[in-house]
């Protein structure tokens, strides 16, 4: 396999949660990727969502993803869009289709970005920013 | 059916477009409005009604107070960001059509070079709240990552290439060298610079990236009666409609659901159409708003280019004849709505003869005009 380790820039944005996804970063601290599932059509949803789109209803259960998926698209960020990034270019963002549908936006960590195929299957790999935020990251099998 | 011509875009103006105009915004807004209203021949004491991109930093009442605009009957504005040009013109021309204004100013002065830069993420990006928890911290910060992402998979399902990306920005380019306003006038460009030009975010590549650009563009829409104080051939609105939101597929732009309404309420198709002006923020979402528009089948937009058929004047339909955002200038729409109104009239360096009718989106399914020439 490769010995590529993606390493996250220092300074690129972090998730600020608010009172309708509390649940789900919090579900990132404990370890586990949580999918929001409607209570009453089953419609499941990524990023979670305030009503559901599929039923119009308020009542939602989490569901833990298994954590499998594939690569549907991705981006290579070239130019430093900010200071900030300048040495850390070129490096990929992940579009994966999880298993169970939803598509999250995510970065693949060990894979060099000229290597990405769409249609390569990764896993889930949780990375611990600092106390509060924790990423849905991946990694190709 | 809605506007079917009672509407007409009477007058247009600018500024000169370049890397640092050494003014405000407003005063860029001001110029181009009052260029916009003498070539209508209106005067601005008759103007009712102002409209603007919410992303535009010049207040409507800092314009109304600057042109001595007596009763401002009716003003809005709309937002998302640069993408909504027509959607105003859709916008402006239903409150004259209502009654609710007589003369209507649609205006966008911008210093997106000197100012603060979109490609930067300047005007968007880093905040990490809402749904951006979710795209920014992986790296997703501007405009332009989102649609790269898009395109990429609209790469994959229909084996549309970079190269044909390229002849987008090589066709167009071909027409800003034809057009003493455009920025790239006096440098022209191949295919081969294209695809040896540095990559900004993989699939884009440099010449795949539109201009930032300061400059002032201004907009007058009045009644069709009103218009025809002015002599020559004019530009009516024969069907205006407004999009932008959609659930249909990751690949499908928003024109996929606005082209049904826009061609039913214009009643013409799309083979009828003789120029376009499409949003070029990136070039190869030409190639996707002809598929998705319906002016070819999903698919064969790249071929439909690199065989010529955008390319003025030998090509079926010209596209971006000023040279677009990619070549003359990137005023979010503005410059292509107002190229929109050359072809109408007879006035564009590269005009397409007998353009009956001609079309212009400015986002790619946020909103699109079909303007018809009167006589």
């Amino acid at each position: 396999m490769s010995d590529y380790l993606w390493v996250r820039p220092a300074n690129l944005t972090l998730p600020d949660p608010d009172e309708n996804s509390v649940e789900f970063w919090e579900g990132l601290k404990q370890g586990k990727l949580l999918l929001q599932v409607c209570g009453v059509c089953t419609q499941t949803n990524y990023p979670p969502m305030v009503m559901c789109s599929g039923c119009a209803g308020f009542d939602f259960e989490w569901r833990e993803a298994e954590g499998g998926g594939v690569l549907y698209s991705y981006v290579v960020t070239h130019q430093p869009i900010h200071p900030s990034l300048v040495d850390y270019t070129p490096f990929l963002t992940a579009l994966i289709e999880l298993d169970e549908g939803p598509r999250v936006t995510s970065n693949i960590i060990n894979i060099a970005p000229e290597r990405a195929k769409i249609g390569m299957r990764v896993k889930l790999e949780l990375f611990q920013v600092n106390s509060e935020i924790t990423l849905p990251l991946f990694v190709h099998e | 059916m809605a506007f079917m011509n009672a509407v007409t875009i009477a007058g247009v103006g600018e500024t000169e477009y370049s890397k640092n105009s050494g003014r405000s915004e407003l005063q860029l807004s001001l110029e181009a409005i009052s260029r916009a209203l003498e070539d209508a021949g209106i005067d601005r004491k008759e103007v009712d009604g102002l409209l603007r991109w919410s992303v535009d930093t010049s207040p409507e009442a800092t314009v109304a107070a600057n042109m001595g605009i007596e009763d401002l009957a009716w003003f809005g504005e709309i937002s998302q960001a640069g993408n909504v040009g027509a959607a105003l013109i859709a916008n402006g021309a239903a409150a004259i059509h209502a009654g609710l204004a007589n003369v209507v100013v649609i205006y966008r002065g911008v210093n997106g070079r000197s100012g603060r830069r979109y490609g930067r993420g300047d005007v968007t990006g880093r905040s990490g709240r809402g749904a951006a928890a979710y795209s920014e911290p992986f790296g997703l910060l501007t405009p332009q990552h989102g649609l790269a992402l898009m395109a990429r998979r609209r790469m994959f399902e229909t084996g549309v290439t970079s190269a044909q990306f390229g002849m987008v920005a090589v066709t167009e380019r071909g027409h800003a060298n034809r057009n003493p306003r455009a920025t790239f006038y006096d440098t022209p460009l191949t295919l081969d610079d294209h695809q040896n030009s540095r990559l900004i975010v993989d699939p884009f590549h440099l010449f795949d990236c539109c201009l930032e650009t300061d400059g002032g563009g201004a907009i007058v829409l009045t009644s069709t009666d009103r218009a025809k104080a002015r002599p020559g051939p004019s530009a009516m609105i024969r069907a205006a409609a407004q999009g932008g939101y959609s659930s249909h597929g990751f690949t499908d732009t928003a024109a996929v659901a606005l082209a049904p309404r826009l061609w039913k309420q214009a009643k013409v198709d799309p083979s009828e159409i003789s120029v376009a002006q499409i949003y070029d923020h990136f070039a190869p979402f030409v190639v996707f708003a002809l598929e998705d528009y319906g002016f070819v089948l999903r698919g064969e937009g790249g071929e439909f280019v690199s065989s010529g058929e955008i390319t003025w004047e030998s090509g079926s339909l010209p596209v971006n004849t000023s040279g677009g955002h990619l070549s003359e200038a990137y005023m979010q729409g503005m410059n292509q709505l107002i190229e929109s109104v050359r072809q109408a009239r007879g006035e564009s360096t590269s005009q397409v003869r007998d353009a009956q009718f001609s079309f212009v989106d400015t986002g790619i399914g946020t909103g699109a005009v079909v303007l018809e020439r009167g006589e």
